[in-house]
């Protein structure tokens, strides 16, 4: 019980915070609330179907690759068509985006249909820890979201872009003056977060559910934005530890309570709540910076 | 006495509605609404524009809420659902007549804002838009959760609800509950703009304006905010006993995000902080989707001989957020906003500031 | 001259125009009929869009034999389409509209449909507003005619359901099925000494946290309940309930693996059965998945799932080309895959066309168009017909709910009822009912069991089994010496492949029961 508590948690919330880093990364640089987050998700898990082991057959690492390309490519060119003529506006952005992610649905049924694709793991089989059974796909998943993180974190610390990032989120006008060009930024920020989270979508819907369909984009938005308040809307390390957090909360509650059926699907958005009762700013609430 | 009344009566109306274009507009608006049942309308065309009301005073309450006071909530799906499962709960339970359902639903959501007050409004930006999300989704679980279907009824929701007009025939019906939401909008529209015009009004621009200033100026901030909150719950659980009663049944769905997305979009089409631009993007939404597309587009098709494939019923979604997200880019100040500018700038020759889309226009002049 | 060969031309051409006029008018139709066609047809191809398609073929076919003929003429059937809305999340407002739309601004007389039972709710009082007949074909709710038509007969007279079955004959399917795998193959297998009065067999339910399954939930997991639905061999050892929606089932399932049991019995009507099959498959659980699942109906479950749900036993109205009525359900099939280029029908389409041709016969039957005289024939004690293709006969209920009365694994009377079928090298085979030709044997993984030859699950291959398959050397289904047991290869017969396959393994055997 308490072995499976432990491994369950512990991989789900390390992808659980891969999912949100993308969020917190978009929100930070340029204040943007991403509501179209899921849906590149959604269109990550797509592509690797186009281009995977099912449809072009090709190999399983270039497809990962093709796919989460393209949709950074896709993601700058629609921030530059749509979310940059209201940036500035928030009320404006979250329209513009949450249309974005209803013409993603749409169009995915359109060119899909509304039976589910299959997104084939990279590899099969599983493995025993401590008696619990688990896959070697979920291993990879957590993985690769552990890789990521130190990649991204290393990334900001250590680049130029990512001293950029960090000023022009810090203050813009200034960063400006300094001779940043902003606009750049903005888009690759944009480029970065949708491709983590396509990654994200390629990882989880292989390593669990095995399927993508058009309705994938809800359930990882929400819990990419409870994961991202709960840390800190624009904190790397908040949102790492949100997805932990919100990771044991829901497995935690699926184990000893696997009669409670809804309810674990309200774990999340309560123990958002209740943190920001307790920290209105999340746990570490500011813009993107180093939090050493 | 009588004659010289009217006459007061009638030159401060030409002066308060026919000299100001955008009034006049909404006058000639409103006749148009108030003859359209009269002109025998197939009764689908009827339903069509009654739900079409409902979601006008459901984004009206979201409007006042953001537009006026800058609390940006992404969860008012929350006074939707509210708004009918109270009414349905309290006449599954306890067989109330519709009218004594509906008050005492707009009692429980007024109470739910005060409720949710406490944690959202401690929050600022997008953590309280991210976080209003939250309570839709949570409620939406524990209305479905089967352990408490005894009282929610699960899935399928509690059904069978009475009818407004339930004794009338059907055609007389739709037309009664065309007038009774048409009413209910204006009276909604009245409330909110007079709120909007108070002294309280101002505070709430004040707050949209510049929060901090607001506090300076010994304004209780999280009063108003928590009042705005109030009566932007109070007109959106109207809409969701509304939609429950007409639909007949209320289920989880009216929790879903859509609802949550549904007015946004809405008032954003028509012009977000200006009460009637809901309206106008209501109207807007369902005659594009459930007329031109729905009956229009299928006809034309046929009559120059073009099949329209299956796909087409999911196409139209996608059309339409097309459509929305243009008309969103181009005119980031709502339709409505966009057709008064011009009035007034043809009127009045001036040239107009063009600050942020959330300011209200005629306020900010005012204030000058 | 000219005149007269004018006026000799005019006055054929006149005699020509009055023959064909005098002409019995066998193919002109004085009418129309339309009907409404409601759900999820929005887009071809995809199973329940098979409603689309199959109303199409019924009434194309109808209106080749001369459309319906009523008292006063010939009636062509017309159709309208209105789409539910309620894929991916379910719009009850959208959906009412739309009936609406298809009632005034269509002028249908008739509506079939409504699949999603979120939206079916607020359809039928539509529906019923204006009075207009409608007959369920999808949402399998028995809510929605006992808690309409049962309660205020005058408002929801003119609502029927005319497929599938209502959920809990669904659900009492799936419990007769189980009760006969325990008994038959399960209990050789892994029955143990439980503290029972007699050897039991561990049993895990996981469903889908959704009203619709609460009453199954309680039957199946309440110890003084289920020994009388499962029947005395089943120990339910683990309970789960997934919330709707939920992608990564594995939690529960690790709970599955560490509660032991052997059956599986899961029930989901939503998007959560695939990743639940998928999952089953790839964590290996050593238990056999029977139940209720709606998605692993479709076509595309076994592309979908890269065949990961074989051996998944679930209810569906038929298996793949099933011929319940020959000559007829697989003539259908076979036009069915004609028309869409190959897509598969369920039972959605199934019921599209059994209503549609329930409907046309009743009203030939009456002579008119009336539908208080529709009512009257169909409430009728003595109505019953024949004109469906997924049961040799069909009647209603009195609360208008198409009858079933069989859910064991024998069909005897021929009513209306649900089929287990499982899936098989990319085919769905009907289990049970087991007395028909087309029943085939039920299939345990060889990962469960190695001994795939053992015909009698008595844990060795021996003179026994191959003594059973020379038994019936050489027939085939409908024969009498027939013996599915021992078509060891599912060819649907029994030849020396068969016979020489078990004489491979012979001599082989295992410890019985297995833990």
């Amino acid at each position: 019980m308490i072995e499976e508590i432990i491994i369950y948690s512990t991989i789900s919330g390390g992808v659980y915070a891969l999912l949100a880093l993308g969020f917190t990364l978009i929100y930070g640089v340029s204040g943007v609330v991403n509501l179209a987050h899921g849906s590149f998700y959604m269109l990550g898990a797509y592509m690797f179907y186009v281009l995977g082991p099912k449809v072009l057959e090709l190999p399983p690492i270039l497809a990962v690759i093709l796919a989460v390309v393209f949709v950074g490519v896709v993601s700058s060119i629609l921030y530059r068509l749509t979310i940059h003529p209201v940036l500035g506006d928030e009320v404006g952005v979250m329209v513009v985006t949450v249309c974005l992610a209803l013409i993603f649905q749409q169009l995915m049924l359109l060119v899909f249909g509304p039976p589910n694709v299959p997104v084939a793991p990279l590899i099969e089989g599983s493995v025993p820890i401590w008696g619990v059974k688990v896959t070697y796909a979920r291993i990879l998943a957590f993985a690769i979201s552990l890789v990521l993180f130190a990649s991204l974190w290393i990334f900001i610390s250590k680049s130029k872009i990512g001293k950029a990032m960090r000023a022009v989120s810090q203050d813009r006008e200034v960063a400006m003056l300094m001779g940043i060009n902003t606009e750049k930024l903005y888009m690759l920020a944009m480029a970065t977060s949708s491709m983590l989270a396509a990654v994200a979508g390629i990882f989880i819907s292989g390593s669990t559910s095995g399927v993508a369909g058009a309705w994938i984009w809800m359930y990882p938005l929400a819990l990419s934005f409870s994961i991202v308040i709960l840390g800190g809307l624009g904190s790397i390390k908040g949102s790492l530890i949100g997805g932990f957090i919100i990771g044991y909360a829901e497995q935690t509650v699926i184990i000893v309570a696997p009669e409670g059926g809804q309810i674990v699907s309200v774990v999340p958005f309560t123990v958002m709540v209740l943190v920001l009762l307790l920290r209105p700013k999340g746990l570490f609430g500011k813009r993107i910076e180093m939090e050493d | 006495m009588v004659k010289s009344y009217i006459r007061r009566a009638y030159s401060s109306f030409t002066a308060h509605v026919f000299d100001i274009p955008p009034r006049l507009m909404a006058f000639l608006f409103l006749l148009v609404l108030l003859v359209i049942p009269v002109a025998g309308l197939n009764p689908y065309y009827l339903s069509v524009m009654i739900y079409a009301n409902v979601l006008a005073i459901f984004a009206a309450s979201w409007d006042l809420l953001v537009g006026r006071t800058g609390q940006i909530s992404l969860g008012h799906a929350l006074f939707f659902g509210i708004g009918g499962y109270s009414t349905a709960l309290l006449f599954k339970f306890f067989g109330l007549p519709t009218w004594v359902t509906i008050p005492i639903a707009l009692l429980i959501g007024s109470s739910v804002a005060v409720l949710i007050g406490f944690p959202c409004l401690r929050v600022k930006g997008p953590y309280l838009a991210l976080v209003t999300m939250a309570f839709p989704i949570i409620l939406h679980s524990i209305v479905k959760w089967t352990t408490l279907s005894h009282i929610f009824e699960g899935e399928y929701g509690i059904r069978r609800l009475p009818a407004f007009f339930a004794s009338l025939p059907i055609r007389q019906q739709r037309i009664a509950e065309y007038y009774l939401t048409l009413i209910l909008f204006f009276a909604a529209a009245v409330i909110i703009y007079k709120v909007a015009n108070s002294k309280t009004g101002i505070v709430f621009v004040s707050i949209l304006d510049d929060e901090l200033a607001s506090k300076a100026c010994g304004i209780n901030v999280t009063k108003y905010k928590l009042m705005s909150l109030i009566i932007s719950g109070l007109f959106g659980t109207l809409a969701g006993c509304l939609q429950a009663h007409l639909l007949k049944v209320s289920n989880p769905s009216m929790f879903l995000l859509t609802w949550s997305f549904t007015p946004i979009i809405v008032t954003f089409l028509g012009g977000i902080g200006t009460i009637y631009g809901p309206l106008v993007g209501a109207y807007i939404y369902y005659i594009l989707d459930k007329y031109f597309l729905a009956i229009q587009l299928p006809r034309l098709c046929k009559y120059f001989g073009v099949t329209l494939p299956g796909e087409f019923e999911y196409a139209k979604l996608l059309i339409f957020t097309l459509i929305v997200l243009v008309l969103v880019i181009k005119w980031p100040r709502g339709i409505a906003r966009f057709t008064t500018d011009k009035l007034e700038d043809l009127e009045e020759a001036r040239d107009l500031d063009e600050r942020g889309p959330r300011i209200w226009k005629r306020y900010e002049r005012k204030k000058k | 001259m000219k005149e007269k060969a004018i006026i000799g031309m005019v006055i054929t051409a006149l005699i020509i125009v009055a023959m064909f006029a005098a002409l019995p008018t066998k193919g002109q139709f004085v009418g129309q009929i339309k009907i409404g066609i409601i759900g999820p047809v929005g887009l071809p191809h995809w199973s329940p869009a098979g409603m689309k398609e199959a109303s199409e073929m019924a009434a194309e076919e109808i209106n080749a034999a001369g459309g319906v003929h009523l008292a006063d003429g010939d009636y062509e059937i017309v159709l309208a389409f209105g789409d539910e809305k309620a894929y991916p999340t379910p719009n009850p407002t959208d959906a009412a509209l739309e009936m609406e739309r298809l009632i005034t601004i269509e002028g249908c007389e008739f509506i079939m449909g409504g699949f999603r039972s979120e939206v079916t709710g607020a359809m039928i009082e539509v529906a019923m507003d204006y009075e207009t007949p409608f007959f369920i074909n999808g949402a399998s709710t028995d809510e929605f005619l006992t808690e309409t038509i049962a309660v205020d007969y005058e408002r929801y007279k003119y609502l029927f359901r005319v497929n599938p079955i209502n959920s809990t004959m669904l659900f009492k399917t799936i419990a007769g099925a189980a009760q006969f795998l325990l008994a038959a193959k399960l209990l050789p297998l892994y029955g143990h000494d439980l503290g029972g009065p007699n050897p039991q067999v561990k049993v895990a339910v996981v469903m889908e946290d959704l009203k619709w399954t609460e009453t199954m939930y309680f039957y199946l997991t309440n110890p003084a309940v289920y020994p009388a639905v499962l029947g005395p061999y089943a120990n339910v050892t683990y309970a789960g309930r997934i919330p709707d929606g939920t992608t990564d089932c594995s939690p529960w399932l690790t709970d599955v693996i560490n509660s032991e049991a052997r059956l599986l019995i899961h029930i989901f009507s939503g998007v959560t059965g695939v990743p639940f099959i998928i999952q089953w498959s790839a964590m290996n659980v050593q238990a056999l998945p029977l139940g209720i699942n709606v998605m692993a109906q479709l076509q595309t479950h076994w592309d979908t799932t890269g065949g990961a749900c074989e051996y998944e036993g679930m209810l569906s109205t038929l298996g793949t080309r099933t011929p319940v009525i020959p000559g007829v359900t697989d003539v259908f099939w076979d036009n069915f895959l004609a028309k869409t280029g190959g897509a598969w029908p369920i039972y959605t389409a199934y019921g599209a066309y059994n209503g549609m041709n329930l409907l046309v016969e009743a009203l030939e039957a009456t002579g008119t168009k009336d539908k208080d005289t529709l009512l009257a024939h169909f409430e009728d004690p003595a109505y019953e017909s024949s004109a469906t293709i997924t049961s040799p006969r069909t009647k209603f209920t009195s609360i208008h709910d198409v009858f079933c009365n069989e859910v064991g694994p024998y069909w005897t009377e021929g009513y209306a009822r649900a089929q287990v079928v499982q899936w098989l090298a990319s085919r769905m085979e009907t289990v049970s009912p087991a007395d028909q030709i087309y029943s085939k044997k039920w299939a345990i993984p060889p990962w469960m069991y190695s001994l795939i030859t053992d015909l009698n699950y008595d844990g060795k291959v021996d003179i026994k089994d191959i003594a059973t398959a020379a038994k019936a050397f050489g027939t085939e289904p409908g024969k009498a010496r027939w013996e599915k047991e021992a078509d060891v290869n599912f060819d649907g017969k029994i030849d020396i492949r068969d016979i020489a396959s078990i004489a491979k393994d012979f001599g082989k055997s295992v410890t019985l029961p297995l833990p």
